[in-house]
């Protein structure tokens, strides 16, 4: 097929409007984020170095290679994109690519655009950049490692979020949709890593300078690495959690007033769930918004405090 | 591959076609918000939005049946919705047994499924519209109008203008492959897995240095023309009286069907 | 008769430090068309990109009358019109009216006269029913002319064109010959192709090793088989 969509990209009608809105609220904020920042460190080539790749991406994404019995494996190209292009520029690059997936192929809402650019555009660019800035010290094969570790994760935490975005909006239930996401971007996850090793490995053996200490992918701040990690932990910890238990889960969102309290009791596919719209008050949802937003700033505000990694001052022979 | 595998536009005359890209930009997100606003079982109004959707595909030219041959394409999605079938409370519909599990179906859960489904699938059909009756570099100027980052939208106008080149590139990549990976007779041909993955691995690496490579070309061709720094757009629309009056009848009908809808 | 270019002992190396230019002067006339042949690597597509000031070296480049400075780029890449070779990497907007467009809408051009300009572009070029096509629907060869036309819409003195007839065919080749022939511009060709040469162009200029080895009438360039043939040309 030309065009092979992701089972990532939720259509419009799917997701409940309030976490529509409270994810374009930060989508949002980060984009704008992005723009200011990759004025200020791409300058004057910025516009065409990411509008060709963009493409790139997009192109990327055919590359395929069977894995076994018909299915294959391929890209989705966040981390690859951040630990490339640095990551505020990997967040722009990953953003036109899942509007033009949107607008132009229908694959992926465009009301829900904005759920769909934080799951496979923003997070995975920060779990993706963040792992690997990590260990911007270490050696090749090190290096190399950290980032398949990092694809993984973050087609993982895509997986994750959308799974938490169906189950907020009313769509699926928490004990079905998290493992069953989960399971299938596990695997289409290690073609993410393989293909984003195997590409990272290319380059830096080609073009080392494009990923070397005064390339746009050194010079993102140490806060990214908080990010990174605490999204992971989130993910790590609370997947299983939700699966295995999600009483807990559901008695945590219901204190915080997310969903009605109506049970079921008719066996283990029972739901906990009522339409969303109906019991939520708005000011909780802004609040959470809120919320997510200044923890995601003072990510990256931690990072600047920290000492930022200074160029390497070239000597002349 | 032809040049216009990618190009999701249809040339034809109509009143449609003429109207400002913003109108069409306008609309269609009215239109899809609509749909998310209206309750679960409205079906009146669902129906209605159906007719809506209609009247947009005869006006355009393209066939009245042009958007539903092609509105199946999130069916698959719809898999992530089965639960709510079984999971929400009301009057039993059916049962049956699945694996080890005792499975209801329920009134209000079949309310929901469909409500999910049709919303979904009214929403594709007026996104398919849009693409259908708008070029997309005009889609990118109506973006711009109404006021997304220029940036973002430069970097999309370029996605656009490379995707073809790219893909190409990349379907070359592919034959060279294809054309390589040959059997010894009598042997079991194909590598490992990891292999093959290197192997594709290889190919992103290489297309994304032909990309980079490219990039700094186009840099240079757009410093020749004096970029300095602060990209320059022109978007040559201009709105009509009937862009507006358009825009209003059709927000105004949308309004309606969400009274209708509450009724 | 004023000079439109002057060069005047160009070196240029690169990161590598590989020396691509070890010394190049010539000047151009106001209705000049000169060619520039040489094998590759002999340095021609480095010292065209030195004469918008996308690469500046060790030397003069005068346009016009002006030194070209860092100051005065942007009115010196008003007056040289560059055309790279390859037309994917020219034309980099979604339609032709907006790549044409580019070049006088970054002088600061009204919104009227970029359109005016954009319709007297594509008229030289005979596209004008092309203003509102996609670029990647074009041929190679309308890629090619359209290319001109968005260098042309900045009323440039000189028309720099790098190997505008590869990958051409026959007939995309003519039209490209009878276009270049009627543009009353002064223009400096860089191409391999010797019929071209030989057809278009009174004057030749032959590069090697990052040196001019000739500069001369192209009938008397052409009739030396010595010199072409020891700098890996031939005769059309």
């Amino acid at each position: 097929m030309l065009y092979s969509p992701e089972p990532m990209h939720i259509p419009d009608g799917f997701l409940n409007l309030y976490v529509s809105i409270v994810c374009w609220i930060i989508t949002t904020i980060l984009i704008s984020m992005a723009v200011s920042r990759t004025n200020k460190s791409l300058g004057e080539k910025q516009v065409p170095l990411m509008g060709v790749m963009a493409a790139f991406i997009f192109a990327a994404q055919m590359i395929n290679f069977p894995v076994a019995g018909g299915t294959s494996g391929h890209l989705l190209g966040g981390a690859l994109a951040a630990i490339m292009l640095g990551p505020w520029a990997g967040m722009l690059v990953m953003t036109a690519v899942i509007a033009v997936q949107g607008l132009l192929f229908q694959d992926g809402g465009l009301l829900v655009m904005g759920a769909n650019i934080l799951n496979m555009g923003l997070i995975t660019c920060a779990i993706g950049y963040g792992l690997y800035r990590s260990v911007s010290g270490a050696n090749r094969i090190f290096k190399l490692g950290v980032a398949g570790i990092a694809a993984w994760l973050s087609v993982m935490a895509g997986a994750f979020f959308t799974a938490l975005q169906l189950w907020l909006s009313g769509t699926s239930q928490l004990q079905i949709v998290i493992p069953a996401m989960l399971f299938v971007h596990a695997l289409i996850g290690l073609g993410e890593a393989v293909i984003t090793v195997a590409a990272l490995s290319f380059v830096l053996q080609a073009r080392p300078d494009l990923l070397g200490e005064n390339s746009e992918s050194a010079k993102g701040s140490k806060g990214w690495i908080i990010a990174g990690v605490a999204i992971s932990l989130i993910v790590v910890f609370l997947s299983p959690l939700a699966s295995t238990d999600p009483d807990g889960l559901n008695r945590v969102a219901t204190d915080l007033g997310f969903i009605g309290s109506a049970r079921s009791s008719a066996g283990p596919l029972a739901g906990y769930m009522i339409p969303f719209l109906a019991n939520v008050s708005l000011s909780k949802v802004i609040a959470g918004a809120i919320g997510i937003s200044v923890v995601l700033g003072l990510a990256v505000l931690a990072g600047r405090t920290l000492q930022k990694k200074t160029p390497v001052q070239n000597r002349k022979p | 591959m032809h040049s216009d595998a990618f190009d999701r536009y249809h040339d034809t005359e109509s009143f449609i076609h003429r109207l400002d890209p913003r109108v069409k930009v306008v609309v269609t997100i009215a239109f899809i918000l609509s749909n998310a606003l209206l309750p679960d079982g409205a079906w009146l109004a669902f129906g209605l939005a159906w007719l809506f959707l209609l009247l947009v595909n005869a006006l355009s030219n393209l066939g009245l049946g042009f958007t539903f041959k092609r509105s199946f394409v999130a069916l698959p999605f719809a898999l992530v919705a089965i639960t709510v079938l079984f999971s929400i409370p009301g009057k039993p519909v059916s049962t049956f047994h699945f694996l080890m599990w005792k499975l209801t179906v329920t009134d209000m859960g079949l309310l929901r499924f469909m409500s999910i489904l049709v919303r979904s699938w009214l929403s594709v059909q007026m996104a398919i519209m849009l693409v259908a009756v708008a070029r997309f570099p005009d889609i990118v100027h109506a973006l711009e109008h109404l006021r997304v980052p220029s940036i973002l939208t430069t970097i999309i106008a370029f996605l656009y203008r490379y995707l073809f080149v790219l893909v190409d590139e990349v379907f070359r990549l592919l034959r060279a492959r294809e054309s390589r990976s040959a059997a010894a007779a009598g042997s079991r041909s194909g590598g490992s897995v990891a292999w093959r993955a290197r192997v594709a691995g290889n190919m992103a690496g290489q297309l994304f240095l032909r990309s980079y490579e490219r990039s700094d070309r186009v840099y240079n061709a757009m410093l020749a023309r004096g970029y300095a720094g602060h990209l320059m757009t022109i978007n040559p629309h201009e709105l009509r009286n009937i862009d507006y009056v358009t825009a209003v009848l059709a927000i105004s009908l949308i309004l309606l069907l969400q009274v209708i809808g509450r009724l | 008769m004023t000079n439109v270019i002057a060069v005047r002992d160009l070196h240029f190396s690169y990161h590598d430090h590989h020396a691509a230019l070890k010394g190049v002067s010539f000047e151009l006339c106001e209705g000049d068309k000169v060619a520039l042949v040489g094998p590759n690597g002999a340095g021609k597509s480095t010292l065209m990109l030195h004469l918008n000031g996308i690469l500046t070296g060790q030397g003069d480049v005068m346009v016009g009358n002006a030194r070209l400075t860092r100051a005065n780029l942007p009115a010196i890449r008003a007056m040289v019109g560059l055309v790279f070779q390859n037309p994917d990497d020219q034309l980099f907007s979604p339609t032709v009216f907006e790549d044409v467009a580019f070049g006088p809408l970054h002088m600061g051009l009204s919104r009227d006269e970029v359109t005016a300009r954009v319709e007297t572009a594509l008229n030289a070029v005979r596209m004008s029913n092309y203003r509102d096509r996609l670029s990647h629907h074009l041929s190679v060869g309308e890629k090619k002319r359209i290319a001109i036309a968005t260098v042309l819409s900045m009323n440039p003195q000189i028309l720099v064109l790098d190997e505008p007839s590869a990958g051409l065919d026959p007939r995309a080749r003519r039209t490209l010959i009878n276009l270049l022939r009627e543009l009353p511009i002064t223009m400096l060709v860089s191409t391999h192709d010797m019929k071209l040469v030989e057809e278009l162009f009174p004057r030749t200029i032959v590069m090697d090793e990052g040196l001019i080895v000739a500069d001369g009438k192209t009938k008397d360039i052409l009739a030396d088989s010595k010199l072409l043939e020891a700098h890996g040309l031939e005769r059309p």
